[in-house]
Order: C-alpha cells, then structure tokens, then sequence
C-alpha cells in the first residue's frame, strides 16, 4: 500500500524558481555595476588610483578558491546522480571549506584596510577626495554584500549537507542539492566581475 | 580546470591590461561557468533564454546611463 503514497514533485518548477531568485540578484548587483560604472566614468583618476592599492595576490587567491569550490559543487551533484553519497558529501565538505577560506581571505583583506583607516566614514578617507571615498564605499558595499552572500550560500549547503547526510536527499531526489549549487554558482558569478572591476584596473 | 586557466590568464596579462580585456576574459569566464556549472547546456532553453534576456538589460540600461553622461 504504501508504495501507492507518493508525494507529489515538480524538479522542473523547483529550478525554475530558483532561476527567477537568481534573476533577481543578476540585477540587484546589476544596479551596482551601473552605480560603479558611472562614479567611474567621473572620478577615473582617483579609481585608478585606489584600485591599484587593492591586493591583486588576495583578489586573484580568493578567484581562484571561488572557481575550485564552484567545480567541487559541481562534481557533487554529478556524484549523487552516481550514488555516491561519501563522495557528496566529501565534495560538498571541500566547498564549504573553501567558502571559509574566502571569507578568512576577506577579513585580511578589510582588516588590513581598516587599520590603515580606509572605511566608510573614516575622516582620514575622506582627506583623500571625493573619488577615493567613493571607490571605497562601492568597494565595501558590493563586497561586502558579496560576501554576505557567501554567508548565505555556506549556510545553505551546511543544510545540504545534512540532508544528503540523513539521505533525504538522495540520488532520486537531489533538486536541492541544484539549487544549492546554482546559487554558489552565481556568487562565484559575480565574483568574476567584481575580481576585474575592482582589483585589475590599473 | 578551464575555469583555472583563465585566472593564469588574467594575471600574466595584467601589465599593460586594459579594462576591455578583463572585462572579456571575465564575460568568457561567466560563459563556460553557465554552460557547464550551471548546467545549462542541458537544461530547458527557457533559462538561457532569461539569463541572456537579464543580462541584455544590465547592458542596455549601463548604455543608457552612460549616453546621458557623455552627451549633457
């Protein structure tokens, strides 16, 4: 009898809707790119300037983790479909790792800037002119709601990975697992813009 | 490993890099990232579809914006 239960699912809608959020955050980040790309159009020398202070060494590490992790996500969508839970969960652990690692990254990264009295606000900042401060606050603020994305993401595939753990997500069923790895995706996505937009501008 | 590759890329030509450069290796990057990752290669077409359709508009209203700049 209970082979006749069968909970009704639509993976198709499931991404579908996941798509459109994804949608969404394309353009709320496209709005910022547009912002960027105009304050930079009327402060180009100072932008060049402030970009060139950027670490490109910690920029280019944390593409690079970004990139990794976005291939080990997914690889583990490719190892549930083959039934392989250890490896799932193996490569989701390396993606969640990795996603710290970005964030530890980061926090040299505006560490370093803060102790040099580079933040939003900072008196000293804004000394440096109007370009500059607004290098920084684009810097800050689209970073850093990157990286609050990573907070999200990571959170999100911490459940995955407790779901695949206690096989309630399981190689017929894995449509979240989808859905959590597009949404990696498209943080590593923006990524890809943001890495030249703010650190390769010389 | 592509995705690896482009990254070397980006870094050995960032002397003399222009803005144009990067911005094409990053748009290549985003390329391979959608097919692949993404899945979109297999995916229906209504997501390529919404993804080209979204990012035509980011460029037509960064156009836009920059028309009006340019030209007051």
């Amino acid at each position: 009898m209970s082979m006749l239960v069968e909970i009704h699912r639509d993976d198709l809608a499931s991404k579908t809707g996941m798509w459109l959020f994804l949608f969404t955050e394309m353009l709320l980040f496209g709005g910022l790119f547009v912002v960027y790309t105009v304050y930079r159009f009327r402060n180009q020398v100072a932008f060049h300037l402030a970009a060139g202070e950027l670490s490109v060494v910690i920029g280019t590490l944390n593409t690079v983790i970004l990139l990794t992790s976005s291939a080990t996500i997914a690889m583990s969508v490719t190892a549930i479909q083959k039934r392989n839970k250890k490896l799932t969960l193996l490569l989701l652990g390396i993606t969640v790792l990795l996603g710290i690692g970005f964030l530890i990254n980061k926090y040299f990264e505006w560490g370093g800037h803060i102790k040099e009295n580079i933040y939003p606000g900072s008196s000293i900042l804004a000394l440096r002119g109007q370009g500059d401060v607004l290098f920084y606050g684009l810097y800050y603020f689209m970073t850093g709601l990157h990286a609050l994305h990573i907070v999200i993401g990571l959170v999100f595939i911490g459940f995955i990975i407790s779901f695949v753990a206690r096989d309630k997500v399981n190689s017929g069923n894995f449509v979240l697992l989808e859905n959590s790895g597009l949404y990696w995706h498209l943080v590593d996505l923006i990524w890809i813009f943001l890495f030249p937009l703010f650190y390769l501008i010389t | 490993m592509l995705t690896l590759i482009s990254v070397t890329i980006t870094q050995i030509s960032l002397g003399a890099l222009t803005v144009a450069v990067a911005l094409l290796i990053a748009v290549i990057k985003s390329f391979f990232v959608l097919r692949i990752f993404m899945h979109l290669k297999f995916e229906t077409r209504m997501f390529s579809i919404g993804v080209a359709a979204v990012t035509l508009l980011i460029c037509v209203v960064i156009i836009i914006t920059m028309l009006d700049y340019l030209f007051r």
